[in-house]
């Protein structure tokens, strides 16, 4: 295997990665960031 | 009583249900823009949607003297806000409905904010340019939006689809209470400083350098001046998202 095929791999793994595993993964620091900005500007006013 | 729109705001709702003292409902809507983009609705499309909200929308006894309702979406255009909003208080008279006051707070990008707020003077609009302390943190922001916008969280939203010209009834999915009760753990866990960094960096540093990542905001702002709907919008997120996959595909085997 070579290694421009080992880092097209690793680049599109990484890419897709984030778009298919986020219905299973875990909300994390500034994804609840986000929305707790939102949320708290809601209960604010 | 807080009113979401669709699915786009999932995650806000399901914070907001981790509050004590909310009333919380998820309305879903797709492509809900009559009046604004499409012909009004019919009387009897008008009846079929006032059914839609008795089985939604708590009635006056069980609202606990709530006489507000604020209604939550992503907003590009401002169009379904706008148009949910008519409807709404359109049934709040048909039905005689106590309820007093709608207001409508529309979450966008810094990049339209002052055009959603010169198009719907009456809307509250929320973008990080008047709350960012740093532009990093808005593009992260801004990057969480286009997530929302590309219906990334519509596996975890409380019903499946309801569009008003289709006769299928919009049915209840428990992965919304496990998103709540998810979201429950991670206010803890944040509280407590565990919570972990998430794919939001991962695809803020993966983007960040990228000549694509510019027309991946800026579609929020094409999507308003095109006029596109917001279903548009979200298909324009998903295809460009694609796009850059398949060019990085692309781009890496041409280098080998």
């Amino acid at each position: 295997m070579s290694l421009a095929f080992c880092i097209m791999r690793r680049s599109a793994a990484a890419y897709l990665f984030f778009i298919t595993t986020l219905a299973f993964a875990e909300i994390g620091k500034k994804e609840f960031e986000s929305v707790e900005r939102i949320a708290q500007y809601i209960l604010d006013t | 009583m807080y009113l979401g729109i669709g699915r786009s705001p999932v995650p806000i709702m399901a914070y907001l249900q981790t509050e004590k003292n909310t009333l919380v409902r998820n309305i879903p809507l797709t492509n809900f823009q009559y009046r604004s983009r499409h012909k009004p609705l019919t009387s009897e499309e008008e009846e079929k949607l006032y059914q839609h909200f008795d089985k939604l929308l708590p009635v006056d006894a069980e609202s606990d003297g709530r006489e507000k309702n604020l209604i939550v979406d992503l907003a590009f255009s401002g169009a379904t806000i706008c148009d949910t909003k008519y409807y709404l208080n359109q049934y709040i008279e048909a039905r005689q409905r106590k309820t007093k006051e709608i207001r409508s707070l529309a979450i966008t990008a810094t990049s339209l904010e002052e055009e959603l707020k010169q198009n719907h003077p009456t809307f509250d609009v929320f973008s990080l340019a008047g709350n960012q302390s740093t532009i990093t943190d808005a593009e992260k922001f801004d990057h969480f939006l286009m997530m929302m916008a590309a219906k990334m969280y519509k596996d975890k939203a409380e019903y499946t689809w309801f569009d008003i010209k289709h006769p299928e009834e919009p049915k209840i999915r428990p992965a919304y209470q496990e998103y709540v009760r998810e979201m429950r753990l991670a206010k803890s866990k944040h509280t407590l400083g565990l919570l972990n960094d998430d794919w939001t960096n991962a695809a803020f540093e993966i983007f960040k350098n990228d000549s694509e990542y510019s027309p991946l905001i800026n579609l929020l702002r094409y999507a308003s001046t095109n006029q596109s709907s917001d279903a548009e919008a979200s298909q324009a997120a998903k295809d460009i998202i694609s796009e850059i996959v398949s060019q990085k595909r692309h781009h890496s085997i041409a280098s080998e």
